[in-house]
């Protein structure tokens, strides 16, 4: 029963998908509730397994020391585990509203019910074995995802993103044997399974096992050059990309790292085997290409793909600091920025589903239209850059003092110049929805600009900035854009004809905030953003287990 | 529950309900908002009876991690003070401002939370809940610049947030190196440990100043002051200039003397950029020639003379009471003169929607209230006896004049000079503003809008010129509770201060003196020209066309530096997939190469080309037909080549089907498997050759 009771969280959703792709049992009204209702068991599961039952290993399948599927529960287990599934939750009601407007609801949830089985299995494997089958696993359940709109484009992401993955893959296999061949073991523990005394004598075997594999995994946590398959994915239905982004691919890439770093290997090893020094250069390039190529991307869920690379890096070069402060940082990232990104992308979704704009430029004005979602997206945003009272602020504080305790500066101004740019590439988006109107009254713009020109002596180059961009937004109103206004107009017509008011040029913007499936999570979400910030000493204490674990 | 926390919370829960009611009623909500900076600055004035008696502090743990650290003493309370009451009349005077504007309930919410925040940073003991207020102020504040939604303005908010979040992020850094130095966050416990660091304390202040500097417009990073301030709609111009400035500068002062415990290097160092802010500002505050950038400048040249008072606070050390009094006394006195200032600037504007004062030249002069307070104000800031400004100056110079005594460090003489000099500067423009603008006549304004000037937006300026001359003839009041101050934090006055002498007039009557040369001399004279197309004379502003630090420095630079970096990352971006491509293409070209169309196509060719000539022929004469046969049958001939090479051409065709199948099999998913294989095989051959060591 214990057994059971510890394995629940791994099999329930299966049985959820296996419910779901049934056509006769589940009729395609019902295929939503029964989603909810596996979530949601499985968010209990995982909370009776992780909390209130004693079991806390248990071997499945042991051939012998390497075939062998082994489950264990540990502090960072709780951690990851819990994140993805109430995250799970969340993303499934917020797809219920979402999905309307998509097809195939029924591929869609089967893998997306699978995919929370996939991930619960990372989160509880015991050893690396079982971590890599459920890693090969989570690139075959989200493939379906990620080309769901079936789209030549779709299919041609869907190929890339299968490519690296498995490409990726291949190296955690290479570096696994290399590993197996020193070792003999690959069970995850405390402060790591290989000792000091086994470097002498294979130090450049290890040292080839721990590059190959950080680079493996590395690829499903964007590190550059591995990353490009991340912006590709973009093609898929947002939650997915969301989930994608968020909790499922690429933090079980930095989980795996961290299993990986202080679980297999452990801090003294990675030390002494001094490999962290060929790593960095890939995280610092990843962390500024990230945010620096964000600042390039019109497209919104493009831009906010650059900025999961970049913030990706931070967890990565939380991870490779080796310190208590460092490793600390890594994982609060790993969870504020699991919940800031959901929330982004859930914004930008419900801007996609309301209006079709998927274009910067497009969303000129949309916070009047969608107050409550655009102050979520705001708060968010201030979040990942990293201001204070938020929870992003918390995990730059830990990492910053992480990279001070090792005695480099280099990081922190590495840093600290990603948030500035973070600010660059999100902030315009809050500015432009809020403070740049859609469309100003041309008698009133007139006398504006009469008032301003005579008033402020604008520079030269200003003006020639402005007349550039306003060049540049011209050419970017598409035919799909002008369709979409008059799609709005049509909406305002339709909203002032029924109030009978329809000559009213002063009326109020009309209303566009998303149906209440998606608005609740989002603001839910925006008040943990703050509630972390606000009050991170529970969350810290609960990743102290996971420090205790690794040093 | 504690005064201070409620008195932060009071405008923060403010900010909402005032949102609130203002969907459902916008008098309601002014009438709110009014009241409730009424409450707020009697709760900040409720406080000042535990705040004689000594510091209060106020601990709440678990927020933000490290706790909120609340703490007033006499300088914070004198903040909070000038905070309360300019949050008062400026919120009165917006009620006002705000009739034509569009937004109105928008602007009172981020001007309560800036309100919030502001009280915050001049609360808090701990830095990071300092830094907190202090971003969540910059960034609360933006809403309040980009208020016009113009092009103007956005380009003002861009500087303004662009600035702010730079100066976040490098004193952050600074913060961190302190925590992780000194492994405290309070300010209090800082001062301990900080001065005995070594040389990486004056890197840990100077990056936490940053912030600050950028905040208190220091040269160089001024440059977002002269957009942000014209921009704003008036009332915020008021609180951005009188409090929003002053944080920078309270900021300034709590690291170098509570922090730093007054090191000379740094104060030196504040001392010089005081003295490079009051030329800068005030040469280009005398060349602008709206009346809002003028301030604007104004605000920068002041802020000069206050650095200088803050680098002689750190200088003379424990004799520095007097110029500690005279800093605090100076940061009030400007935050009334300049909301003073900007609000008499925005009644201007209400009227006429016009700043430029080549355009509103005359206006005021039969406004005769408008005219008296706006001339206490420009009095006041040029430091007339008998007003305000008088005495924080006067303290200021006393203070130079002591730092000479005790260093004899002839810098210190030039500087004294200097600064008087400075304070003719200010003349200078003050004298250009209000001449062009309440004694000039002009023919346009005959006392038209007299009625137009509101009751509610006269009343702000008129209480704060009075507190201008009440200030000015009763110094005493407010002195005697900041020496008070300076003694109970180490800081020892002169016994025998004597404010009104022949001396300390004197060096007024200097300043003016120099401010009436400079009027005369250069700005009647060089910049006050006449206009050919307008027929009258007209103010030019040649600083125009001079070097700007934004657009000919930081913005090249930063423009440069991110196409470089954009070339680069692009490069590495698409690098893999390049290589990628690449290959996949040299598999793909080779199959491409379609030997067997190309030769057909010649063939063809060839055979078309026969028969036209063919066609020709027959329409020729006899004699030439002979000669033409004989190039058909040449023809004819390198046709036949060709076709005997047919087994070549099937060999080539074998080939291209083969490299499709390469090419098909490189960029398919099957590339993943046979990559797979590959990797595989390569490792155990790795691990052969390892295993065998």
């Amino acid at each position: 029963m214990e057994k059971l009771g510890m394995i629940l969280p791994l099999l329930v959703p299966i049985i959820g998908a296996l419910f779901i792709v049934n056509k006769r049992l589940i009729s395609d009204k019902n295929l939503t509730k029964v989603v909810a209702v596996t979530v949601i068991i499985n968010f209990i599961c995982v909370v009776y397994s992780l909390f209130f039952n004693d079991l806390t290993a248990v071997h499945i399948l042991k051939v012998n020391a390497f075939l062998d599927i082994y489950f264990k529960v540990d502090q960072l287990t709780r951690v990851f585990s819990l994140l993805a599934s109430s995250l799970w939750v969340l993303t499934a009601f917020y797809a219920f509203a979402y999905m309307d407007h998509e097809k195939r609801h029924r591929q869609f949830y089967t893998f997306f019910t699978l995919t929370l089985a996939v991930i619960m299995g990372v989160a509880y494997s015991g050893n690396l074995f079982t971590l890599y089958g459920y890693y090969e696993l989570l690139t075959l359940c989200t493939l379906p995802l990620v080309i769901h709109p079936g789209t030549a484009e779709a299919l041609q992401s869907g190929k890339k993103y299968i490519i690296y993955s498995f490409g990726g893959a291949t190296l955690v296999v290479l570096g696994m044997m290399m590993l197996y061949a020193v070792t003999g073991d690959m069970s995850f523990m405390a402060h790591g399974i290989v000792d000091l005394s086994l470097i002498e004598g294979n130090r450049d075997l290890l040292k080839w096992s721990y590059l190959a594999m950080f680079l493996g995994f590395g690829v499903k946590a964007a590190l550059v050059p591995f990353h490009s398959w991340l912006p590709n994915a973009m093609v898929a239905p947002t939650p997915v990309s969301a989930l994608l982004h968020a909790v499922a691919v690429v933090k079980s890439g930095v989980f795996s790292l961290i299993r990986m770093t202080y679980f297999i290997f452990g801090t003294q090893t990675v030390m002494a085997l001094d490999v962290t020094k060929y790593l960095m250069p890939f995280v610092v390039v990843t962390i500024v290409m990230g945010s620096l190529l964000a600042l390039h991307q019109d497209h919104l869920k493009r831009r906010l793909a650059y900025s999961t690379i970049s913030q990706l890096g931070y967890i990565l070069l939380g991870i490779l600091m080796l310190t208590p402060n460092g490793l600390l940082g890594a994982m609060l990232h790993l969870i504020n920025h699991a919940v800031i990104k959901i929330t982004l992308f859930f914004v930008v979704g419900a801007i996609t589903h309301m209006t079709h704009f998927k274009y910067i430029h497009q969303i000129r004005g949309i916070g009047k239209q969608m107050p409550v979602t655009m102050i979520c997206f705001t708060v968010a945003a201030i979040s990942l850059v990293g201001i204070p009272p938020t929870n992003g602020f918390v995990s730059k504080w830990f990492l910053g003092l992480g990279a001070l305790n090792i005695g480099n500066f280099l990081y922190i101004i590495i840093l600290l110049l990603s948030a500035f740019f973070t600010a660059g590439y999100l902030l315009p988006i809050s500015v432009t929805s809020f403070f740049v109107s859609s469309k100003s009254e041309p008698h009133e713009r007139d006398a504006y600009q009469s008032n301003h020109e005579t008033l402020h002596e604008v520079s030269d180059d200003s003006v020639r900035e402005i007349t550039h961009e306003m060049a540049k937004d011209t050419i970017h109103e598409t035919a799909h854009e002008t369709e979409n206004k008059t799609l709005r107009n049509e909406m305002v017509a339709a909203e002032f004809s029924e109030d009978g008011e329809a000559e009213s040029t002063d009326a109020k913007p009309i209303k566009l905030e998303p149906p209440k499936g998606m608005l609740y999570p989002i603001v839910l979400l925006t008040v943990v953003i703050v509630g972390l910030g606000i009050f991170p000493n529970p969350i810290i204490n609960f990743l102290g287990g996971v420090i205790q674990d690794a040093f | 529950m504690n005064l201070m926390l409620i008195i932060l919370l009071v405008p923060f829960l403010g900010a909402f309900i005032g949102y609130y009611l203002g969907y459902k009623n916008e008098k309601f909500r002014n009438v709110f908002n009014i009241l409730l900076t009424a409450v707020e600055l009697l709760l900040i004035i409720m406080l000042y009876q535990t705040v004689k008696e000594g510091p209060i502090e106020y601990v709440m743990p678990n927020i933000m991690g490290t706790g909120l650290h609340l703490k007033v003493d006499i300088m914070r309370y004198a903040m909070l003070f000038i905070s309360g009451l300019a949050w008062f009349l400026a919120t009165m005077y917006s009620t006002q401002y705000l009739i034509k504007k569009k937004n109105r309930n928008r602007y009172y919410f981020f001007f309560m939370l800036t309100y919030a925040t502001t009280l915050g940073i001049f609360m808090s003991e701990n830095l990071l809940n300092m830094f907190t207020f202090f971003e969540g102020m910059s960034l609360t504040s933006y809403a309040l610049v980009i208020h016009d939604e113009d092009r103007y303005s956005h380009d003002a908010g861009k500087s303004y947030l662009g600035m702010a979040i730079a100066g976040g992020m490098v004193m952050l850094f600074g913060i961190l190196m302190e925590f992780d130095y000194t492994g405290t966050l309070d300010i209090g416990d800082m001062g301990a440990i900080l001065p005995t660091l070594g040389p990486v304390k004056y890197v840990i202040a100077l990056l936490i100043m940053f912030g600050f500097m950028i905040k208190a417009s220091v040269f160089p990073l001024h440059t977002w002051l002269p957009k942000a301030y014209p921009a704003a709609p008036t009332p915020s111009s008021a609180i951005l200039s009188g409090i929003l400035l002053k944080t920078g500068l309270f900021g300034i002062i709590i690291i170098l003397v509570e922090m730093m415990g007054s090191d000379p290097y740094l104060s030196m160092l504040i001392y010089a950029l005081g003295l490079i802010n009051i030329y800068l500002g005030g040469i280009l505050a005398m060349l602008q020639r709206n009346i809002k950038r003028i301030i604007a400048y104004s605000s920068m040249s002041q802020t000069g003379f206050m650095l200088m008072g803050i680098g002689l606070v750190g200088i003379l050390g424990e004799s520095g009471g007097v110029a500690l009094v005279g800093t605090i006394l100076y940061m009030i006195n400007h935050a009334f003169f300049k909301i003073l200032l900007f609000f008499g600037a925005g009644i201007i504007y209400m009227i006429l929607g016009e700043l430029s004062i080549n355009k509103i030249s005359g206006f005021g002069r039969n406004k005769q209230k408008l005219k008296v307070f706006f001339l206490i104000g420009v009095l006041g800031v040029a430091g007339m006896p008998g007003l305000s400004g008088f005495i924080s100056k006067t303290l200021v110079h006393e203070a130079i004049i002591e730092a000479y005594h005790h260093t004899h460090f002839m810098f210190f003489k030039v500087s004294e000079w200097l600064f008087l000099i400075g304070g003719g500067l200010t003349v200078a423009y003050m004298l250009k503003l209000f001449i062009a603008v309440f004694v000039e006549k002009n023919d346009a304004f005959h006392g038209q809008f007299a009625e137009q000037v509101h009751k509610r937006a006269l009343l702000p300026m008129g209480v704060l010129a009075a507190l201008i001359v009440l200030l000015g003839v009763m110094p005493n009041t407010i002195i005697a509770p900041l020496s008070l101050y300076a003694h109970e934090i180490g800081m020892e006055m002169p016994s025998h201060l004597s404010l009104f002498n022949a001396t300390t007039i004197g060096y007024a009557v200097i300043s003016f003196v120099v401010g009436g040369v400079l009027y005369a001399a250069v700005i009647r004279r060089k910049l006050y020209v006449m206009d050919e197309a307008e027929g009258r004379r007209i103010f030019v502003n040649p600083s125009l066309s001079w070097i700007s630090i934004e657009s000919d420095i930081f913005v090249p630079v930063m423009q440069i530096a991110y196409i470089l970096f954009s070339f680069i990352f692009k490069i590495i971006d698409n690098g893999l997939l390049w290589i990628a491509q690449k290959s996949s293409e040299f598999f793909g070209g080779i199959a491409k190469i379609d030997a067997e169309a190309a030769l057909n196509g010649t063939y063809r060719q060839i055979v078309t080309h026969t028969e036209h000539a063919i066609e020709d022929v027959r329409h020729k004469r006899q004699h030439q037909t002979e000669a033409i046969l004989e190039t058909v049958s040449e023809k004819r001939e390198q046709a036949q080549i060709y076709t005997s090479i047919s087994p070549e051409i099937e060999a080539i065709a074998k080939l291209k089907l083969k490299f499709g199948q390469i090419q098909r099999t490189a960029s398919g998913i099957t590339s993943a498997i046979f990559m797979f294989a590959f990797v595989v095989v390569f490792s155990m051959i790795f691990i052969y050759y390892f295993g065998h060591q």
